[in-house]
């Protein structure tokens, strides 16, 4: 007697073109796998909901809809789901995209019979054995992050830990470090991802109207309150409650939200009778919170009810050479957005990326890319391209902040050498002089000497590409 | 034509089940031949790309890369290939039909 063929054993096929699904389901039944077909992202939809399969072979190309969200939408609900997305576009660019958003695997077509097996048997086995639902902790990535360097590494793994768990996060990190997409990356890891994330920035709001924003009101409970309002905590019932900015959040709240945390209950403004709300929350700031406590602005018992689990942000600086992928996946994203052309960073700008300190972290990396867009075109960004203002470590250092990057030159040897080379010279030949020194000081590092000079590196870019152009005049005029 | 793919997918499910599916190979191949005739954007650039993955996978290797060319041909908006590419696209089509054509009427009790 054969056992009956569990929902989730089902393959479910969702390919559009009917002699392809014709030739995948063939070679998957012939295999002995039961397969269900559908050929729109919306029939597919209805029949993960119901089959809650294991394995999902998945076109990216659907007539009514994209395959990348239906796969993200099945994720979201099922996370231990083993995703085959099939694809005509063979892009390497497209593949990483894929896997880091969740993709078990990555069919290019044409494949035959075997790999599609292959592709299905692997992704069955991998699930018997796989603990956390996406992604496995041994792969670089977590979406919607970008970055595989040290330092996010250690925030992935502690988001993959944490985000099965019930515990309060609490994110810190300078502003632009990606805390509300941690925030996010918790949420879709946790079983809680079907259900609604929504985010609060406790520093948007007027303190008055926090009370209301965050717990609801009551029609007529206060002036303008002309409808019931359902409130933050009540609309992430089942889900994760986002609350950004939370230093922000005036002491008074803070001891409504602390009520809430204790009892899971919420009363809305005007109401007498409280609520059960199940939430889960996530909470962010970029200040130092001890701080805020010890100056009385933050309620220390509220600080150790939210501080459970705490996951610093590294900033951009800190994370090695993911400044560039985030760059030139960016840079190529936005290009597409803008009509522009561009597709990569050339060496030398890539090399200043890597040495400045993006105070404003991924944000500000957004904003020079956004700035070198719209008022350049080409495929490649060079120096000359960047922002003026796009300064090195000297400029933006806080005042009380140690400089030993630009420790100076000793005054006695800069007093003795410099005059005796610099009589008689004119002032554009003194300025060559030094810059040129500097660079050859530092290795011929055009953004290194930038940071002893204490100037943009594309100054110094400008000023080389204007000399190359005299030189060359004077070389073809016969100078000497 | 790559006759070592074409044979082994259209074997997949059994002699039993070719008819069949080149039956439905035709219908999608009409389909497709009709909208590589039309003037619509869209409707072309996502008939060349359902066409390249479907042509590739039976081994039809040249007619897949006569889709993917034109389909670049769209998306880069180079218009001066586009009304030969259109034309050699449709004529792949047809080439590939008459294949299937025959293919079907071979196994004809």
């Amino acid at each position: 007697m054969t056992e009956p063929v569990q929902a989730a054993d089902t393959v479910l096929l969702i390919e559009d073109t009917t002699s392809l699904q014709m030739m995948y389901q063939a070679a998957l039944t012939r295999a002995g796998l039961p397969v269900e077909v559908w050929g729109t992202a919306a029939d597919g939809i209805a029949a993960f909901d119901r089959l809650q399969p294991d394995v999902v072979l998945l076109d990216l190309a659907l007539p009514d809809g994209s395959g990348f969200d239906v796969m993200q939408q099945m994720l979201a609900q099922k996370p231990r789901t083993a995703v085959i997305v099939i694809t005509a576009n063979a892009s390497i660019n497209k593949a990483v995209e894929l896997m880091r958003a969740g993709a078990q695997e990555f069919l290019v077509k044409p494949f035959d019979d075997q790999r599609l097996l292959a592709a299905v048997q692997n992704a069955r086995q991998a699930l018997s054995h796989r603990a956390p639902p996406m992604p496995a902790p041994e792969e670089p990535g977590l979406a919607p992050f970008i970055g595989n360097s040290p330092a996010m590494q250690a925030v992935y793994g502690k988001i993959r830990s944490v985000a099965r768990s019930m515990a309060t996060v609490f994110i810190t990190g300078e502003s632009g470090t990606g805390k509300e997409l941690c925030a996010e990356a918790v949420h879709r890891a946790s079983p809680r991802a079907a259900r609604p994330l929504i985010a609060l920035n406790c520093g948007a709001i007027p303190a008055d109207l926090l009370e209301s924003e965050v717990f609801g009101h009551l029609r007529g409970s206060f002036t303008g309150a002309i409808n019931d309002k359902l409130g933050a905590a009540a609309a992430a019932d089942g889900g994760t409650l986002f609350l950004d900015e939370i230093c922000e959040m005036d002491l008074n709240l803070q001891t409504k939200l602390l009520r809430f945390l204790q009892t899971s209950t919420i009363t809305p403004v005007g109401a007498t009778r409280p609520r059960k709300v199940d939430v889960r929350i996530v909470c962010a700031t970029n200040r130092e919170p001890m701080d805020e406590v010890r100056a009385g602005r933050f309620r220390e018992d509220l600080y150790y009810r939210l501080h459970v689990v705490p996951i610093h942000m590294p900033p951009l600086r800190t994370r090695g050479e993911d400044v560039i992928l985030i760059a030139e996946r960016l840079l190529v994203e936005m290009a597409r957005e803008e009509g522009r052309s561009f597709a990569r960073l050339c060496p030398d700008v890539r090399e200043i990326f890597r040495t400045l300190p993006w105070p404003g972290n991924v944000r500000q990396l957004i904003n020079v890319l956004r700035n070198v867009l719209v008022l350049n075109d080409g495929e490649v960004v060079v120096p000359a391209m960047l922002p003026p203002d796009l300064t090195p470590v000297a400029h933006l250092h806080t005042p009380d902040a140690p400089d030993e990057m630009h420790a100076p030159a000793p005054a006695q040897s800069r007093e003795t050498a410099l005059p005796q080379a610099l009589s008689g010279r004119t002032l554009a030949q003194v300025e060559r002089m030094v810059i040129e020194a500097a660079i050859a000081r530092n290795g011929g590092s055009v953004p290194r000497a930038a940071q002893e000079l204490d100037v943009s590196p594309s100054t110094l870019y400008r000023k080389r590409e204007a000399w190359s152009r005299v030189d060359e005049q004077a070389a073809s005029r016969g100078d000497g | 034509m790559n006759c070592s793919t074409y044979e082994r997918m259209l074997s997949v499910g059994g002699e039993a089940f070719r008819p069949a599916l080149v039956a439905q190979l035709l219908v999608d191949l009409a389909r497709l031949r009709g909208q590589i005739d039309a003037d619509d954007q869209a409707m072309l650039a996502r008939a060349a790309h359902e066409l390249k993955g479907l042509a590739a996978t039976i081994g039809a290797e040249s007619l897949a890369d006569l889709a993917q060319n034109f389909g670049e041909s769209l998306e880069t908006g180079a218009v001066s290939d586009r009304p030969r590419l259109q034309v050699d696209v449709a004529g792949g089509i047809d080439s590939l039909i008459g294949i299937l054509r025959a293919d079907r009427g071979s196994r004809v009790a």
